[in-house]
C-alpha cells in the first residue's frame, strides 16, 4: 500500500484530504505542523507528501528541501498545497525539487488524479 | 614591545606550529558530504593540497545547510541598487530555489562537473546566483569584472576554454547605462575559443539589445521544477578561476579549491571580521574582484550571515551619505571597504557631516583593505565613525586576509599605516635582500612561510610552471607576495607597495606590462614605459612615457589616441593620467627599462641612481620633462 502524508494546520482541510486519499486506498498519515511533519519523515518512509507551505512553525518550503536534500527521503514525492497562488510562489516551490503546486482552493477531483498519476510513475 | 591580544597569540601560534590540528578543528563546523580525514598533504613544489580525501558542495553550504538548520526564510542576500532604486531580499529558500533553476539549465545544456563558465555580469543579485548555480553542479565559474573591456573579456574567454558565457543587458555607472551584451558579443569575435551559448539576463535597461545565434534569454534559458542536487567534489577540486593582472601582459588565473576555501572563509567571518550567523556584513567591492567573491558571496553565505550586494557608489549615488543610509537601512555591523571610496567621500563630506543623519549605533567596525590606507585616510575614518577602523592586507591569491586584526579574539591597538598582525594561518616574514627574516624597521620582500593555509591559492589555471616561478621560487621555502614592506619593534607590518611591475589603482590590480603592449602597438610609438604614478584620490594611476617615430601624429592625437586605446582594451579602470614624449627611456645596461626609477622621478621622491644605468644624463632629462607636466 502506498503511504501519503498529508501536512495542513488546517484542520478541515486534513480531515477531508484525510478521507479524499483513504478512499483511493492510500495509507494515510497526518502532521498538523512542521515539526511534526519532520518527526512522522523520521519514522516512516512515504510515497508522497502533501505540503501547506505558510505553517507557524517550519516552513513547506523548508521541509520540502529537506526531503530533496536527505538521501532516505528524496525520492518522495512533494506536492504543494498553498493558498499562495503567484507565478514566482509557484516557480519557487517547484525549484525547490516539488512534483507539483497545486493553488487552495483546489478541485478534490484534480488532486487525486495528480496524487494517483505521480503513485504511478513510481510503480 | 607591544603585549599583544592573548586569545588571537594563542591562535596565531597554534595555527602555526600546529597547522593541521588547528585547520581539522575548524574544517569540523563544516557540513561535509565526506568529512576529512586527513588534514594536510604537501605536493613536492610546496604548494597545500587542504583536506584531500574530503568531499563537498559550496552551494550546499552555503544554502542547504541553513534551510537544514530551519534558518530558511530568514533573509540571506539584500540588494541594494540606489542606481535603480530598487532594494530586493532574498531568503536561503528563494535564493535556492534561483540556484537549482539555473543549475538546471546549465546541466541540460550539458554543463558538468570540472566544465567552466564566464559570468561577466553588472552587480546584480543574478551575478551571485550564477555562481552559486555554478558550484551546485560542480562547474568551475570565472567572473570577469564588468568594467574590463572586449579584449580582456576575450583573453579570459581563450584561457578559461568556457563552454557558457553568463551575462546581462547592461549595467549602469552612476546614471549612464552601460551596454554589456555588445562587449560580449566583440568579445566572442576576438577569442579563438567559441562558448556554446551566451545566457543574458535581461535587466531591461540597454535600448539596443541584441540576440545571435547562440544567444539565449536567462528566463528560457533557466527550468524551474526541479531540485538539482549539489554534486559532491573534492576538496581540492576547483570553485573557481579568477584572473589577476600580473607582470607580464597576459592575466594569472589564480585558482580557487572547494574545501579549504570554505573552511577558511567560515573562519575569517567569525575570527577576523568577528560576525555571527544572523548578522549583517556588507563588503562595498564588486563580485568581479576577489573581495566580491570572499565576501559579498560565500562568506557570508558560509557563515550564515546576511550580506549586501550594494550597486552604487560612494558618491554620487546619489551622494556621500550613501554608504551611511545602506548601513541604517539594512543593520549592517560591520563594513568592508577600500580606502579609495573612503577618500572620495571625504572630498564631498570633510567634516563627516552626512553621518550624523544616520542612526549607526548598531554598527561596529570598518575593515578597509585593497590598497594601502595612508594615516590621514585612516584617522579621518576613526573620528568620524567612532568605532574600530580597521586596515587589513590580503591579494587575490590569499583570498582572505593575511594581515589585520582579529575582532573575534578582541581588537587591538591600531597603528595608522600598519595593516597590524598575521592572521592565524599565516606565517607572514619578512625577507631581506640576503633572503634571511629581516631585522626590525628593516624593508624587504612580504614573504609567507609554507605551508600557506587552506583557501590561499595551490595553482595557476593551466599554468603550473608560472605558479612556482612568480611564487613560489623567488624566495625558497616561501610564498612570494609580490609586496615589499617592514615589520616594526612591536610586530606591527607595514607594506609599502609592489616591488614589480604592476600598479594598484583605486584599489584594483593592473599590468603596467600590459598596458605597454597596448601602447608599443600604435605605429606611432617607437618605444614606451608605463608605471604607476601617486595620485591623491586614487592611490596610484598610470602614467606613460613614449618616444614617438616619424609616424606618429601630432602628439596630442597620439595621446588622444592612447588614451582611447587603454580605456578600449582594457577597460575604464585602467585610463591613463597622462602620456608624456620623452626622446630616450633610461635602461640598464642590459636593456631593462628603470620603471621604479621613474616612478620616483614623477613622484618627486629621493632615489639612487641604479649601478647598472647605462646613460645617467637620461634621468636629468625626463625629471625636467615630468616636471612642466
Amino acid at each position: 500500500m502506498k503511504r501519503i502524508l498529508i501536512v495542513d494546520d488546517e484542520p478541515n482541510i486534513v480531515m477531508s484530504l484525510e478521507y479524499l486519499m483513504r478512499s483511493k486506498g492510500l495509507d494515510v498519515s497526518i502532521a498538523r505542523n512542521g515539526t511534526e511533519a519532520l518527526e512522522a519523515l523520521k519514522k516512516n518512509s512515504f510515497d508522497l507528501v502533501l505540503l501547506d507551505i505558510t505553517m507557524p512553525d517550519v516552513n513547506g518550503y523548508e521541509i520540502c528541501t529537506r526531503i530533496k536534500s536527505n538521501e532516505q527521503w528524496k525520492s518522495t514525492h512533494v506536492v504543494f498545497l498553498s493558498a499562495k497562488s503567484k507565478q514566482s510562489d509557484i516557480e519557487k516551490g517547484m525549484s525547490l525539487g516539488a512534483s507539483d503546486y497545486i493553488v487552495k482552493p483546489f478541485s478534490t477531483r484534480q488532486l487525486s488524479l495528480r496524487v494517483l498519476d505521480l503513485l504511478n510513475e513510481n510503480a | 614591545m607591544h603585549n599583544m591580544n592573548t586569545a588571537y597569540l594563542k591562535a596565531f601560534e597554534q595555527s602555526i606550529h600546529d597547522p593541521e590540528g588547528f585547520w581539522m578543528t575548524e574544517a569540523q563546523k563544516l557540513d561535509w558530504m565526506r568529512p576529512p580525514t586527513k588534514a594536510l598533504e604537501r605536493l613536492s613544489n610546496g604548494a597545500s593540497q587542504w583536506f584531500p580525501d574530503g568531499l563537498l558542495n559550496t552551494s550546499a553550504l552555503c544554502l542547504d545547510a541553513h534551510i537544514n538548520a530551519g534558518r530558511g526564510l530568514e533573509t540571506a542576500l539584500i540588494y541594494d541598487s540606489p542606481v535603480t532604486n530598487m532594494i530586493e531580499r532574498f531568503s536561503y529558500v528563494d535564493l535556492l530555489s534561483e540556484v537549482n533553476a539555473l543549475a538546471k539549465g546549465l546541466q541540460d545544456m550539458g554543463v558538468e562537473k570540472g566544465h567552466t563558465v564566464i559570468i561577466y555580469m553588472s552587480m546584480i543579485p543574478q551575478a551571485a546566483i550564477a555562481m552559486l548555480a555554478c558550484a551546485r553542479i560542480g562547474a568551475v565559474h570565472s567572473v570577469v569584472f564588468g568594467g574590463f573591456a572586449a579584449r580582456e573579456l576575450a583573453i579570459r574567454m581563450d584561457d578559461a576554454k568556457p563552454r557558457a558565457i553568463i551575462t546581462t543587458d547592461a549595467g549602469v555607472e552612476i546614471q549612464r547605462v552601460i551596454d554589456y551584451k555588445p562587449l560580449v558579443d566583440e568579445a566572442v569575435e576576438l577569442a579563438h575559443h567559441k562558448p556554446q551559448k551566451v545566457i543574458v539576463f535581461n535587466r531591461g535597461i540597454s535600448s539596443s539589445l541584441k540576440m545571435g545565434e547562440r544567444d539565449v534569454l536567462w528566463a528560457n534559458f533557466v527550468k524551474r521544477g526541479h531540485w538539482v542536487d549539489p554534486v559532491a567534489v573534492g576538496s581540492n577540486d576547483p570553485l573557481y578561476i579568477l584572473y589577476t593582472s600580473g607582470t607580464t601582459g597576459l592575466p594569472k588565473g589564480i585558482v580557487r579549491e572547494n574545501g579549504g576555501h570554505a573552511v577558511a572563509l567560515r573562519y575569517s567571518m567569525e575570527t577576523v571580521y568577528g560576525i555571527k550567523p544572523g548578522e549583517v556584513f556588507w563588503a562595498a567591492s564588486d563580485v568581479g574582484w576577489v573581495v566580491g567573491h570572499s565576501y559579498i558571496v560565500y562568506a557570508p553565505l558560509i557563515h550564515g550571515a546576511t550580506t549586501v550586494l550594494f550597486e552604487g557608489k560612494p558618491i554620487k549615488t546619489p551622494d556621500a551619505g550613501t554608504f551611511w543610509r545602506v548601513i541604517a537601512d539594512h543593520k549592517v555591523v560591520t563594513m568592508f571597504t577600500a580606502p579609495t571610496a573612503i577618500r572620495a567621500i571625504r572630498k564631498e563630506d570633510p567634516n563627516g557631516d552626512r553621518i550624523k543623519e544616520f542612526d549607526l549605533s548598531h554598527f561596529r567596525a570598518q575593515f578597509l583593505a585593497g590598497e594601502r590606507c595612508d594615516a590621514d585616510t585612516l584617522e579621518w575614518t576613526q573620528q568620524i565613525l567612532g568605532v574600530p577602523v580597521i586596515d587589513h592586507w590580503w591579494q587575490t591569491e590569499s583570498g582572505w586576509p593575511m594581515l589585520g586584526q582579529c575582532l573575534g579574539y578582541g581588537p587591538d591597538h591600531v597603528k595608522p599605516g600598519s595593516a597590524s598582525f598575521p592572521i592565524p594561518g599565516y606565517d607572514v616574514q619578512i625577507i631581506n635582500a640576503n633572503g634571511i627574516p629581516a631585522g626590525p624597521n628593516e624593508e624587504g620582500l612580504v614573504c609567507v612561510k609554507l605551508p600557506l593555509p587552506p583557501g590561499a591559492l595551490a595553482d595557476l589555471w593551466n599554468n603550473t610552471p608560472r605558479f612556482e616561478n612568480g611564487y613560489l621560487k623567488p624566495v625558497p621555502g616561501y610564498y612570494f607576495s609580490g609586496d615589499g614592506g617592514y615589520r616594526d619593534r612591536d610586530g606591527y607590518v607595514f607594506i609599502t607597495g609592489r616591488v614589480d611591475d604592476v600598479i594598484n589603482v583605486a584599489g584594483h590590480r593592473l599590468s603596467t606590462a600590459e598596458m605597454e603592449e597596448i601602447i608599443a602597438a600604435n605605429p606611432g610609438v617607437s618605444e614606451c614605459a608605463c608605471f604607476g604614478v601617486h595620485d591623491e584620490l586614487k592611490g596610484q594611476v598610470p602614467m606613460a612615457l613614449v618616444i614617438m617615430n616619424d609616424a606618429a601624429p601630432e602628439f596630442s592625437m597620439l595621446e588622444g589616441e592612447l588614451k582611447e586605446a587603454i580605456r578600449h582594451e582594457i577597460g575604464a579602470i585602467a585610463s591613463l593620467k597622462s602620456v608624456v614624449a620623452v626622446p630616450r627611456l633610461p635602461k640598464t645596461r642590459s636593456g631593462k627599462i628603470l620603471r621604479k626609477t621613474l616612478r620616483a622621478i614623477a613622484d618627486g621622491e629621493a632615489y639612487n641612481m641604479p649601478s647598472t644605468i647605462d646613460d645617467p644624463t637620461i634621468l636629468d632629462e625626463i625629471a625636467i620633462l615630468l616636471k612642466s607636466e
